[in-house]
């Protein structure tokens, strides 16, 4: 039996971007979340962040991208980091992201 | 500058802190909305209820019913749930505290629900303990928590502050019931008993809505908060306007009334301002449903906190003052307080029903989104019912007109119906499907 190949970074991507926000829709990586990925042999390290601290599904999404992560074929462990720096905001969203908000008419300012 | 990282949770096996931590919220918030619909039936069996003087026995169980039965159930579980969420250390609860309250509340309500209907204020007083004791432990938890959070905002404050006003809240009521049926205390009851109402309706429901909407509806519409001198001025001024408010009330100090009822009104106004101009910075361009009916019920507030202004101010024929007391009661708490409580609820339940249901598996298969778990067309259904109902109730209290009461009390019940529907639905997915095949 062949060992597993080593995974890549674009497969561990792909797998990541179908964990969703429960509230928004939104791929977390649609809504700007992944800071950083990173693949070492058969080890995966996310650098991530949260719309807000006190986001209430934050663990939850947190074990999430772990659990997806890991059901790459070749990831024998991943490592979620979470960081406030720099803090998220809805910058941080993609186009796709800010197209499924409706975020791209003209925003409304007070 | 380096990232500051904060440690990982662990491995997603079994339940998530947060999935487990829904359980009871979760019952909180099915045992307010079975005693709204009890309360809802009781009003189709006898639609006049509210057609009667505020402080007939009837009409008070109907009320306790429909409000510390209903409504506050609904709000205890979201207070339990939002705690650790937004102070961020863990409750503080005594072991067994959840399950103690839950129980102390429910014998307590359904006994002084049955008291009152029957007009036995002494046994309506010995019913209201336990549930004072559990506001207490309500009280105490938000307390403990509050405590240990370095927040110090005032979503933050809203949470020891609205609870300390409902346990003066429960107090007061079972020393009202008590001379009720024993007359030790002098002076005109009908005016304790309206301090006894403001200091829940205001005390507790307006105190938690002004710090926790603040919380809740950026998270929902991803906006920034925005009015961050008109939020802090309405909610302080509603705080300073409060302990006015009580002792106008109790002492019979017209002026005073007046005085504290400007300032409530001052500091809904700049909450509604802070709110505006949040709303005015979201990102989430389409409002969903259950946000649009919390608004609207907010607007109504206002409407009819205007009118109660206006009550303190101008002096009434009698008849048509007790009329127009029932009407803004009923506007007020079947209306707008209902539509905003319901309408934060069709947020906040299926978000906890995903949490258990389907947070444990996320990221290891396709699970489907937290808006998705309910009947959007019966919510929908649900809303419009329950904003006819409360201005087809409220206008026959003022007109006391039957029919009409007959009509709105069906509406009404109709809407409980169907908002309840929607939340079975989306329980539906707690229970555990067996594999196909």
């Amino acid at each position: 039996m062949n060992p597993s190949p080593l995974p890549t970074l674009a497969d561990i991507a792909a797998a990541i971007a179908r964990v969703a926000d429960p509230e928004f829709g939104l791929s977390i990586v649609d809504l700007g979340l992944i800071y950083d990925l990173r693949v070492k042999g058969d080890e995966v390290q996310v650098t991530m962040t949260l719309t807000s601290f006190y986001c209430p599904a934050g663990e939850v999404i947190l074990g999430g991208v772990k659990a997806a992560a890991e059901s790459v074929p070749g990831v024998s462990r991943a490592e979620v980091r979470l960081t406030w720096e720099p803090p998220w905001t809805p910058d941080c969203l993609t186009p796709a992201g800010r197209a499924q908000l409706g975020w791209d008419a003209p925003r409304v300012e007070p | 500058m380096s990232p500051r990282f904060d440690p990982a949770p662990p491995p997603a096996a079994g339940l998530p802190p947060g999935a487990s931590a829904s359980a009871w919220p979760l019952a909180w918030m099915g045992l307010g909305l079975l005693w709204l619909l009890v309360a809802a039936g009781w009003l189709v069996a006898q639609p006049d209820l509210l057609t009667l003087p505020h402080f007939h026995p009837a009409t008070v169980g109907w009320v306790h019913l429909w409000l510390p039965g209903g409504l506050l159930a609904i709000c205890i579980g979201a207070c339990y749930q939002l705690m650790p969420v937004v102070l961020g250390p863990p409750l503080r609860t005594p072991r067994g505290g959840m399950a103690a309250h839950l129980t102390l509340h429910t014998v307590g309500i359904t006994a002084l629900t049955l008291a009152f209907a029957s007009g036995r204020y002494a046994h309506a007083g010995l019913a209201g303990l336990p549930v004072t004791v559990g506001t207490l432990l309500l009280f105490t938890t938000a307390l403990r928590t509050w405590w240990f959070s370095t927040r110090r905002d005032v979503v933050a404050w809203c949470l020891p502050l609205s609870t300390g006003w409902l346990v003066l809240t429960t107090l007061s009521g079972v020393l009202l019931a008590c001379n009720r049926a024993h007359g030790f205390l002098s002076g005109d009851i009908l005016l304790f008993l309206r301090a006894h109402a403001h200091v829940g309706l205001a005390g507790f429901f307006l105190t938690l809505l002004q710090g926790m909407t603040f919380q809740l509806i950026p998270m929902f519409t991803m906006a920034e908060l925005r009015g961050r001198r008109a939020l802090p001025t309405g909610f302080w001024l509603t705080q300073i306007a409060l302990p006015l408010l009580i002792t106008g009330w109790v002492v019979g100090t017209g002026a005073l009334i007046v005085v504290a009822s400007a300032l409530l009104t001052a500091g809904v106004g700049a909450s509604a301002a802070a709110l505006v101009l949040t709303l005015r910075s979201r990102r989430r361009r389409q409002l969903e449903r259950p946000v649009r009916v919390f608004l609207i019920g907010g607007v109504l507030g206002a409407l009819t906190m205007g009118g109660g202004v206006a009550l303190a101010v101008w002096p009434l024929p009698a008849d048509l003052a007790l009329r127009s007391a029932l009407a803004y009661g009923v506007l007020l708490i079947p209306g707008a307080l209902s539509l905003m409580i319901l309408g934060m609820t069709g947020k906040i339940l299926p978000f906890l029903i995903w949490l258990r249901a389907y947070g444990p598996h996320l990221g290891q298969r396709p699970v489907p989104l937290a808006t998705k778990l309910g009947w959007p067309r019966l919510e929908a259904v649900g809303g419009g019912l329950l904003l006819t109902a409360s201005l087809g109730l409220g206008t026959a209290a003022l007109t006391q007109a039957p029919a009409l009461a007959r009509i709105a009390a069906g509406v009404l019940a109709a809407a409980i119906l169907a908002l309840a529907l929607n939340a079975g639905r989306m329980a539906w997915h707690l229970v555990p499907k067996r594999p196909r095949g």
